[in-house]
């Protein structure tokens, strides 16, 4: 479904992404982890057109789509749910989640797919009129994750959503990851938290400083002795 | 100064200040999107006059159908600076559109005085506004009881839009954070486009009333009522649309007071604007209703 291709960025000097190559395959989880800086994000920043490549090729359901605009690339069925939630904070819960149905028309739809969110992420709708600035760091992930999720994309891009999250509500968002994609949705995951994120991945890359240095299913990843020994020592 | 004295100065104050706050809301339309204070904005506000201007004169239109064709146009004048001299530079340092915005400035004054002249001209006041009325004691233009009804519906209808609409969502979502407003699906240069033509619109609104008000126009014009409702702008909090209105109201009062009660001071009218300027900068830079500024 999306195939990157030697994929070049640079932030002015930095040469952040070196060379990326990488497959989502239609109705899997593939998770990208890495440490602090290795290049994550701007891997995410760079299909969503938010960071222009340096070369290479971004293909998404068989055409190139790098050179698009950011809200063409949504209506093309690619939606993010960026990194520290970025909720806006002086609109409603709600509001938030109508922003991410923004291109789209049919108001029915659209109401079906809220209370879809709503009963995914419960919590939502208790505070569905509240400011979203007055939720916790929790609440504010799951309405991230809503609000990427009502533009009906066929691939959700999520970025580190277990971030500054406590344990039971980390295993909250993963059980939710889960339920998104067994209800279809094709879901490429960053994250910090190796040990979760290659558990429930169908496929992982491990990048270090720009380049993917490792990759396999989830599972081969888990018992590699050199993703055990820099990433899973620390998270556990 | 008697009762009368008094609301006869309060009439022409508010009268003054609605039209200050009615182009302040351009600057602060803009400045709440793009963080850019567009200096051109008098400047549209006095194209706007000469549109409606030309209207009435050249293609004799009936001046109703003149003034909505002039706003109309303004506001395409507006999406067309957007398009050419600030969008080119969206993604440069802030100082270059700052830069971008005063020779904009400087353009559309020097062709105006190219295009229209440099000399003053009468600007048509139709009749419904010329009938002075009397009560009590007090004497007045019976615009002066237009212009902040005009004015009052003009921003409700623009508070309507940004508070009750989609793409004023998408405004105040802008606003807040660009970057993530586009991974909404946002096409956030349509959105610039559709705010710089409300503020362009609502100027050239103000600017007619302005014209009718004191009907000499020239290319000129735009520079001082630009400055004060720039002043009534950062009054109300820069970025805050009602903010604005309340900041032209309490500029356009305390001009028409001061020059009330002390008529030895009214050569330093002028002034108040700026005093009020250096005094609100100093002590509370976000304004009287402003956010506090992120970062
Ligand atoms: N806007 C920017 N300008 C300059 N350099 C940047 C910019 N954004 C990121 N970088 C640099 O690019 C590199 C990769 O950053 P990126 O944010 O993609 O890392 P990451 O893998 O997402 O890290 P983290 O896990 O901390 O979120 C870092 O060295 C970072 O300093
Ligand atoms: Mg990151």
């Amino acid at each position: 479904m999306l195939k990157i291709r030697d994929l070049n960025v640079h932030y002015g000097g930095i040469h952040a992404l070196k060379g990326v190559t990488l497959d989502v395959p239609e109705s899997k989880i593939i998770t990208l982890v890495g440490a602090n800086g290795a290049g994550k994000s701007t891997l995410l920043r760079t299909i969503s057109a938010l960071v222009t490549a340096t070369s290479g090729s971004i293909k998404f359901t068989g055409h190139e789509i790098l050179g698009m605009e950011s809200h063409d690339i949504v209506q093309d069925g690619i939606a993010m749910a960026p990194e520290g939630r970025k909720v806006f904070v002086n609109l409603s819960v709600s509001d938030n989640l109508l922003m991410g149905a923004y291109n789209r028309k049919n108001a029915g739809e659209i109401k079906t797919d809220m209370e879809w969110i709503y009963s995914i992420f419960p919590r939502l709708e208790e505070r569905m009129s509240q400011q979203a600035g007055t939720l916790s760091g929790g609440e504010q992930q799951m309405l991230a994750v809503g609000r990427a999720l009502m533009s009906r994309p066929k691939l959700l891009m999520l970025d580190e959503p277990s971030l500054g999250l406590a344990p039971l509500l980390i295993s909250e968002v993963f059980r939710v990851i889960g339920q998104i994609h067994d209800e279809g949705t094709t879901i490429l995951l960053i994250e910090q938290n190796a040990m979760a994120a290659l558990n429930i991945a169908d496929y992982g890359y491990v990048m270090e400083t720009g380049k993917i240095v490792l990759e396999g299913t989830g599972r081969d990843l888990l018992n590699d002795e050199r993703v055990k020994k820099a990433y899973l020592g620390e998270s556990i | 100064m008697d009762l009368a004295q008094f609301s006869q100065q309060l009439i022409n104050g508010i009268s003054l200040g609605s039209l200050y706050g009615i182009i302040a809301i351009g600057y602060t339309m803009v400045y709440g999107i793009l963080r850019l204070i567009n200096f051109a904005h008098g400047d549209v506000m006095m194209m706007g006059c000469f549109f409606a201007y030309y209207g009435i004169l050249m293609f004799s239109l009936p001046w109703q159908f003149s003034f909505i064709i002039a706003i109309a146009l303004t506001a395409i004048l507006g999406i067309i600076i957007d398009r050419g001299a600030y969008r080119p530079v969206r993604k440069a340092p802030r100082i270059s559109a700052l830069i971008t915005a005063i020779g904009v400035s400087f353009l559309l004054e020097n062709a105006g005085i190219v295009v229209f002249g440099g000399r003053q001209k009468a600007f048509f006041r139709p009749e419904m506004f010329d009938s002075i009325i009397t009560f009590h004691g007090i004497r007045f233009l019976n615009l002066a009881i237009y212009v902040p009804i005009i004015t009052l519906t003009l921003l409700g209808i623009i508070l309507l839009i940004i508070y009750r609409t989609k793409v004023g969502r998408a405004m105040r979502c802008i606003s807040h954070d660009m970057e993530t407003t586009r991974l909404m699906g946002v096409d956030v240069n349509r959105v610039i486009a559709i705010t710089f033509a409300m503020g362009s619109a609502a100027a050239a609104a103000g600017g007619i009333l302005w014209a009718l008000k004191y009907p000499q126009i020239n290319p000129l014009m735009g520079i001082i009522p630009g400055l004060k409702a720039f002043v009534a702008a950062v009054l109300g909090g820069i970025g805050n649309v009602g903010g604005a209105m309340i900041g032209g109201l309490i500029l356009g009062l305390a001009e028409i007071m001061l020059v009330a009660i002390r008529p030895d001071l009214s050569g330093y009218r002028d002034a108040i604007a700026f005093g009020i300027l250096i005094i609100i900068l100093l002590f509370r830079p976000t304004g009287l209703f402003g956010e506090k500024l992120p970062e």
